[in-house]
């Protein structure tokens, strides 16, 4: 019996011991891939993980666009909007609304910490070691991200090293909160080194340039960093030939009508478009393969609008063709929004015909959000300039700054102190606008406003005159200047990059900068004229500008 | 000698198994045979005991002649002469003997130390109590543990078409079973025992001759309403028994926690050839449906509703079907009175032919038989084939080496609408809410009729006779079985098997949605579906391999010790490739994918592999078949466990699972004392614990892992999907188990009570993931559950005249299901599940699955009472709506008790428990003559059932018809009535989910009567035939409003007692021959 039992303890013991000595409890899977097998040696293994992290920005790329504009003055909620969007707008954003979830955002972290953890930079092909344009371009979405996040959510958790079990995810929570100012300091550094990598780009997407990403970095650092944003931006526009162009062709104005022309659409609308040669960057959205745009139905269905204020904002300009060809309104307004009865749709979204827009907008549905062709636009070119504008201006520069709206920076405009006063042209980097790439670039307003506001010396047009009106008006000090030009650029800003998702954060930007709440409480307030004095309340304290985690 | 034996064999099995790891274990458990080989001893058998015996008819008290005498576990054995009298020597004074005797049951009787016995034996008319019933470890005839166990005789005249339909009708206290729908071969969910799972798969497991069954429990079909199940592969005639086990299972540990269900099909048992044929052929009616309005009352409705929507008068005129001008000439096609159900219901006819032959010589037995089952549905053009044939075969090569092989193939091809409340493409549903009022065809521009079908009408909703007419869909399923059992006698205590098994089973679905005859739908961010076509092809293959080592003895007179040591292996691989596209533009062009727009396009799948291994070890002893000791243990991995588990042990970098049970039982009926007690005479009592596991984890939980994404055509990324939790287990259930059998009064009288007290722990819970790992949420155990309970079983020999027999019994099952503890998720332990538009509370404290939601006190009747109750609800934009007359009076009481006025969702409370107090059947045998009339009622008492599909009749908010209850709808002021009024779009949320929807779902059901001849044939040639007739559910005793009590909408705990409007069992009729050769 013993004996026996001896056995029978031996035989268990040995089947055991050939299961530990094989896998035969391993799997695998023709679906999933695990972590361990995945390591990126090469740019074809590396451009998976790439396009997956794209995947993940797409996620939030529709909730960047509505929590930027919503909580903002110029995109209102309509009657027929869902409950998550009056959230939005009423700032009682609750944990579960869909465009609020910070794991989202932690998504496109964790994939970035990933890559960057793995991929192999020494790999060399045609004497070019050209995984350095991939991990660059990680690192920009990566701090672009993280700024997101401690701009929606007030601070952020920071780790680099990829999350890769239940316990790393328990230990990262555990990690101490850091405010957008010490996480601006981690970010500066990790960044520089790659400012001037040339960026890989993916599919329809177009990379976040280290250049942006740092300009914004420093803007948000404010005092003391405002050469090195505009050094940054100027950077940018030089490696990378961003200008402002100007399309007087599109449109003519006639007897103060517009008058129909298909230049109207393929011209001047397509200076928004997501095609167009002044995007910077832009997360590709595509629909099919069970994967959703929310942006686009939701503006389809009206969920969401232009508000009174932003339609105001552009029924208060004029457009001049010639000073005495005028009609009301800015013709960005054309380029921004839309009658949903002046478009034809198919079942998908895309825009299948469009007609002139009618100057009566019922049921208006956001134009850009359309013509970006399930594509969400984070940065373009008037973007670039008006950072640009708003870091010289803080320098002291609020001529120059406000030559960006009016004038166009070009040499000729350096060149006329009329202009650019002899006491603000220096000689750093950023103020060199020499290169014969900048010698179309016109005002921002200019574009907006027409030919009117055409400055001197501009050769392309002879008609018209400057709108002497448009000034910097006579400010007691130079203190002043700058914060009047500083309102300039914010309204300009408003016009120009309405519903691009950017507003709110400006707006906090700007009220931080002022140590002034009230700053952006007025201004978001007017949206609410039925609740104004409540939410007024609400936004003078500034722990109410973030969203619970 | 030996030795060379053993190397041929040894050669034999490094060429049969391939599995690298096999080859050790089983070369290892061969070198150690042969050292016990040597060991052995003979069993020297001391007779100390002479009994004599009279056996005899039960009624007639005739004596039997040629009646065998055997002694349990032994070989003694002597036969009765013709005076019936018999003697015998046995070892053991409280030896048990068994009678058995042609045409009457086996009957066993214990000796209890007398010297003479007179043995009643009842005819095989009657159930048998003493049946041997097929256990994990094989045959067994005294046991620790409670099982109940049916064999293929109790079958032969069963118009059931899958092994789950029988268990409901021959089982039905053993296992709360529930059938899905009244589609042929959808089956049944089953609960073992309650809820043994939350979250997980709560299904029992199934062992199909001996090989665990993936019984796919979480693969989705395609088809709404249909549930693809792997029951339906095997032919109920080739089933040789059923048993389900209750406890005792530890030796599957980590799969056995909701029970396991042993289904063993038939083998060749003697070498006299016999072949068996069976004919069956039936009808089924149509079923019940909830009534409609007619073609007047929904004008009217309509008509009224228009009023509610606010439409402009423009907009109004815009309604064809409000013109009454017979000159118009559209008039007629908005004047019918179409019965919509005649339209897609039809009389189903089944047929089913299946031959079956065995026999063979002393090298070989075999079983093979072919099969064929035709169903026509209830619902046109909804049918279904299955062609199976089966071989199993014993082949005896040496007295050293057996070898069994068992081929089983099915071919199953059906055709299918959608099912349930669907308001786009379900036939059935459509019938309910299509407008009486139109017609299938369209009208000529003049006013005739064509046989042109109509299109989707201007009430949006589609043509349901165009569906079954012109659409039906499909479902195929092969499946594939091969197993290789060698055998190896080692010695007389010694026996080494091991089962070598290859399952296949592949399912193809193929989907299309009509553009026109369908009305188009909105999908949620994507846009109008027109038409869509889905397809998806399913794959599951499984490697098995059972090996044991199986030692008997019999040692020191009185001892008796079976063990059976062994080691299992499954290697499961199941693959879904799924593919949908909507809009190509037309019905003609439908081809997947070129033919849809890019926009829709949806592509998807799983690989899941699935490794698991247990070592097991059973043994069984007894003390002179008095006192019965059965232990089990089994030590399980997974590739699904994680590698550090707090409920295993570690090793070699795995996690181990450890499930031990052990049942005793006490024959007291044996004891001396007994012979006294002469109305008991068999009296055993039982007692068990064991740990048992549920190991349904998400495959690939342990791994951290990233899964591909796709750009529309352009490009994949990979993202992380998922982070390791290297702690996920398997939930452990532990159970305690008492129970006490019964036979009393000469065996007349048969009874069994259980009474069961289990404890889930470590429930599987989806948990969220701390945000910054950027993902959603993650598996993970906590929580405990309880499962108290009885079952109790008892048949009556009633009758027992010369021709006149009537047996009666009956059986109860009460659980009391009550969630102990749950694991803390955001803030809170108790959470709701959105179920149909209704609402599942998950609390502790509470059963699973209460239905959670408003508690209703009628409808306002004038203005004054609504005003004086003075409730509203608070729109979306913060205005407040009050309450009028016609508008439901919803209970104001907050959780927390106070009345705030408002209706929201703090005024939710639990309002229905889908738990039945009772369940269980009720069976009745009368037979006369050759005649036999069986009669069986199953029934639930006291489960409260949520009618989603009346609670989608009596809305009132839209235009599709309602039940004629809505007739009694509030319309004006002072009216005194239960339902609310109609109001377009119901913005007073009066239809939401509230006791108006539950109901008491108890029932009382003939589920079968059959009456069956056994024809008297004289014929060397046939020696049997018979034939019978039956019908099934002819009468249902139920308040339920539904058309049908019993029904279940999915197999998880969570969706019980809800009526999804699946198409109802209804009356059918069958006829049926058997023929014995």
């Amino acid at each position: 019996m013993k004996k026996i039992f001896n056995i029978l303890v031996v035989v268990v013991l040995i089947s055991f011991i050939s299961v530990g000595c094989s896998d035969i409890l391993d799997v695998k899977s023709n679906r999933i891939t695990y972590e361990n097998d995945y390591r990126m040696s090469s740019p074809n293994d590396t451009v998976y993980a790439m396009e997956g992290i794209w995947n993940q920005l797409r996620n939030i790329a529709d909730s960047y666009v509505l929590l930027g504009e919503l909580r903002g003055e110029l995109l209102d909620v309509t009657e027929n909007s869902n409950m998550n969007l009056r959230e939005i707008s009423n700032f009682e954003i609750s944990k579960d609304n869909p465009y609020a979830q910070i794991k989202d955002y932690y998504s496109v972290i964790n994939n970035c910490n990933y890559v960057i953890q793995h991929i192999d930079t020494s790999y060399t092909t045609h004497g070019q070691r050209v995984m350095r344009g991939f991990l660059a371009s990680v690192k920009s979405i990566r701090a672009w991200t993280y700024m997101q996040i401690a701009l929606n959510f007030g601070s952020v958790k920071y780790y680099v090293q990829p999350i890769l079990t239940e316990a790393d995810a328990e230990a990262v929570n555990n990690y101490p909160d850091i405010s957008m100012n010490e996480l601006s300091d981690l970010l500066i550094a990790d960044l520089i080194p790659w400012e001037n990598e040339t960026l890989s780009q993916f599919l329809w997407s177009k990379s976040f340039p280290v250049h942006f990403v740092l300009g914004d970095l420093y803007l948000w650092k404010g005092e003391g960093y405002y050469d090195k944003a505009a050094t940054e931006y100027h950077a940018l526009m030089v490696s990378d030939r961003y200008g402002i162009d100007f399309y007087q062709s599109a449109w003519a104005i006639k007897n103060k009508v517009i008058s129909v022309s298909s230049g109207f659409t393929t011209d001047w609308i397509k200076s928004f478009t997501a095609s167009y040669g002044e995007t910077i960057t832009k997360i590709y959205c595509p629909k099919g393969f069970g994967r959703q745009f929310n942006l686009d139905s939701l503006n389809y269905n009206n969920q969401f609008g232009p508000s009174a204020v932003s339609i105001k904002n552009w029924d208060t300009q004029i457009y001049h063709n010639t000073p005495l060809d005028w009609i009301p309104g800015d013709l960005r307004k054309f380029g921004s929004m839309i009658s949903k009865n002046d478009v034809s749709i198919d079942n998908s979204g895309n825009i299948t015909s469009y007609i002139y827009p009618t100057s009566t907008f019922s049921k208006p549905i956001i134009l850009k959000y359309l013509i970006y062709d399930q594509n969400v636009l984070v940065y373009r070119s008037s973007l670039l300039y008006l950072r640009y504008a708003e870091a010289v201006n803080r320098l002291g520069k609020p001529n120059l700054a406000f030559a960006v709206l009016k004038n166009g920076l070009r040499s000729a405009t350096m060149n006329t102190p009329s202009i650019v006063p002899l006491n603000e042209r220096t000689t750093e980097k950023y103020m060199d606008f020499s290169d014969r790439q900048f010698d179309y670039n016109v005002g921002i307003r200019w574009r907006g406003l027409g030919p009117k506001l055409k400055d001197p010396g501009f050769s392309v047009l002879t008609l018209g005159d400057c709108d002497s009106t448009f000034v910097i008006k006579q400010q007691a000090n130079l203190n002043d200047s700058i914060l009047y030009v500083e309102d300039m650029i914010q309204k300009e800003l408003a016009l120009e990059t309405a519903f691009e998702g950017n507003r709110f954060h400006d707006l906090m930007r700007f009220a931080i900068r002022r140590s002034n709440p009230d700053y952006l409480a007025e201004i978001v307030s007017e949206k609410h004229p039925a609740n104004k004095a409540v939410i007024r309340e609400k936004l003078t304290h500034p722990e109410n500008w973030y969203l619970k985690k | 000698m030996r030795m060379k034996k053993l190397k041929n064999i040894l050669r034999m099995n490094g060429t049969l198994f391939c599995f690298k790891n096999y080859c050790s274990i089983l070369v290892c458990m061969l070198l150690i045979s042969a050292n016990i080989m040597n060991a052995e001893t003979k069993g020297n058998e001391k007779v100390n005991k002479f009994v004599k015996g009279l056996v005899r008819d039960a009624h007639t008290k005739q004596p039997i002649n040629a009646a065998q005498i055997t002694v349990l576990n032994n070989s003694i054995s002597a036969t009765t002469n013709e005076k019936g009298i018999f003697s015998l020597n046995v070892s053991s004074e409280k030896e048990i003997l068994v009678i058995s005797a042609y045409d009457y049951n086996v009957r066993q009787i214990s000796i209890q130390s007398k010297d003479s016995l007179v043995i009643d034996l009842y005819s095989d008319i009657f159930s048998n109590y003493y049946e041997k019933v097929d256990m994990l470890t094989g045959l067994s005839n005294n046991l620790t543990m409670v099982s109940s166990g049916k064999n293929a005789n109790d079958f032969s005249k069963s118009q059931s078409v899958t092994a789950d339909e029988l268990i409901q009708s021959e089982l039905g206290g053993d296992v709360r079973a529930i059938s899905r729908s009244g589609v042929a071969g959808m089956g049944a969910s089953l609960f073992i025992r309650g809820f043994n799972s939350l979250n997980s798969n709560a299904q029992p497991l199934f062992v199909v001759d001996g090989v665990l069954m993936n019984n796919l429990y979480d693969v989705k079909s395609i088809h709404g309403g249909f549930f693809s199940n792997p029951l339906n592969d095997i032919d109920v005639s080739d089933i040789e028994s059923i048993t389900v086990l209750k406890d005792g299972v530890s030796i599957y540990g980590s799969k056995a926690a909701n029970g396991v269900v042993l289904i063993n099909t038939k083998r060749g048992k003697g070498m006299v050839t016999k072949i068996n044929a069976n004919i069956l052929t039936g009808i089924t009616s149509q079923p019940n449906s909830i009534p409609v309005m007619n073609a007047d009352q929904f004008r009217t409705y309509a008509s009224d509703l228009i009023g509610t929507s606010g439409l402009t008068n423009d907009q109004v005129a815009n309604f064809s079907f409000l013109q009454d001008d017979p000159s118009k000439p559209t008039y007629n096609t908005y004047h019918n009175n179409t019965k919509w159900a005649n339209e897609i219901y039809q009389t189903g006819v089944t047929k089913s032919y299946s031959i079956n032959a065995k026999g063979g010589d002393e090298k070989a037995l075999y079983y093979f038989s072919l099969g064929y089952t035709g169903i026509s549905g209830v619902v046109k053009s909804n049918d279904m084939q299955r062609i199976n044939a089966r071989f199993n075969a014993d082949f005896n090569m040496s007295k050293l080496f057996s070898m069994g092989l068992n081929i089983g193939f099915t071919n199953i091809d059906r055709s299918i609408t959608d099912d349930g409340v669907n308001p786009y493409t379900s036939p059935t549903w459509l019938s309910a809410i299509k407008a009486p009022f139109l017609s299938a065809y369209n009208y000529t521009s003049t006013g005739a009729n064509t046989s042109e079908l109509a299109y989707s009408d201007e009430l949006g909703i589609g043509n349901p006779r165009a569906i079954v007419d012109k659409y039906s869909n499909s479902v195929r399923q092969h499946s594939f079985n091969i197993s290789w059992i060698p055998t190896f006698h080692l010695s007389p205590n010694f026996t080494l098997s091991s089962q070598l098994d290859y399952n296949l089973n592949k399912t193809t679905e193929d989907y299309y949605s009509p553009m026109f005859y369908v009305a188009k739908r909105m999908i949620d961010g994507i846009g109008y579906s027109q038409n869509s076509h889905t397809n998806q092809v399913m794959r599951n293959m499984a490697i098995f391999d059972d090996t044991r080592l199986k030692y008997t003895k019999q040692f020191a007179k009185y001892n008796q010790i079976n063990a059976v040591l062994g080691v299992r292996y499954l290697n499961n691989y199941y693959e879904s490739d799924y593919i949908e596209g909507h809009n190509s533009g037309s019905n003609s062009s439908t081809n997947l994918p070129g033919s849809f727009a890019s926009a829709f396009f949806k592509v998807n799948g799983v690989n899941n592999f699935t490794n698991s291994l247990s070592n097991y070890l059973n043994v069984d002893y007894s003390y002179d078949n008095r006192y019965l000791l059965s232990v089990a243990t089994s030590v399980d991995g997974s590739s699904r466990f994680g590698s550090e588990t707090k409920g295993g042990f570690s090793m070699f970098g795995k996690s181990w699972g450890v499930f031990p049970s052990a049942n005793a039982a006490w024959l007291v009926s044996s004891e001396k004392f007994m012979r006294y007690v002469d109305f008991i005479n068999h009296l055993k009592v039982r007692l068990g614990y064991g740990i048992t596991g549920n190991d349904n984890i998400e495959d690939y939980a342990t791994h951290t892992y990233f899964s591909t994404l796709r750009q529309e055509t352009y490009a994949n990324g990979i993202v992380l999907s998922n982070i390791a939790n290297p702690q996920i287990q398997w939930e452990t259930t532990y159970r305690k188990n008492a129970g006490i059998d019964l036979g009393l009064l000469n065996d007349r009288i048969s009874l069994s009570f259980d009474y069961f007290s289990g404890i889930t722990k470590d429930l599987l819970t989806l948990k969220s993931q701390p945000y910054v790992s950027g993902l959603g949420v993650y598996w993970s155990n906590g929580g405990e559950l309880s499962n108290n309970g009885y079952e109790f079983s008892a048949n009556f020999k009633l009758l027992n005249l010369k021709s006149l027999k009537w047996e009666f019994g009956f059986s109860v099952g009460h659980y009391e299901n009550k969630i102990l503890s749950l694991p803390l998720i955001n803030g809170s332990t108790d959470y709701t599940t959105s179920v149909y538009g209704g609402e599942v509370l998950t609390a502790v404290g509470q059963p699973a699955g209460m239905f959670y939601g408003y508690k209703t006190n009628g409808v306002y009747a004038t203005e004054a009472d609504a005003a004086s109750a003075n409730l509203y609800i608070l729109n979306q934009n913060g205005s407040k709506s009050y309450f009028k007359a016609g508008d439901v009076r919803f209970v104001d009481g907050d959780k927390n008790g106070i009345k705030d006025g408002v209706i929201d969702a703090n005024d939710k409370q639990i309002i229905g428990n889908p738990n039945p107090k009772l369940y269980g059947n009720i069976t009745s045998k009368l037979s006369y003559k050759k005649l036999t009339l069986s009669t069986l009622f199953t029934y639930s008492y006291g489960n409260d059932v949520y009618n989603f599909q009346r609670s989608q009749l009596e809305t009132g908010s839209d235009y599709s018809n309602q039940s004629t209850a809505m007739l009694s709808r509030w319309t004006a002021e002072g009216q005194h009535t239960t339902q609310p009024k109609a109001v377009y779009g119901d913005p007073m949320g009066n239809a939401r989910f509230s006791d108006r929807w539950i109901e008491d779902g108890s029932y009382l059901r003939l589920k079968t009567v059959t009456l069956s001849y056994t024809v008297p044939i004289k014929s060397n040639f046939i020696e049997g035939f018979s034939v019978w007739i039956s019908a099934n559910n002819l009468v249902t005793f139920t308040k339920y409003l539904g058309p049908d009590p019993e029904f279940s909408a999915q197999n998880s705990v969570l969706f019980q007692g809800v009526d999804v409007g699946l198409v109802p069992t209804s009356k059918s009729y069958y006829v049926g021959l058997k023929l014995n050769l």
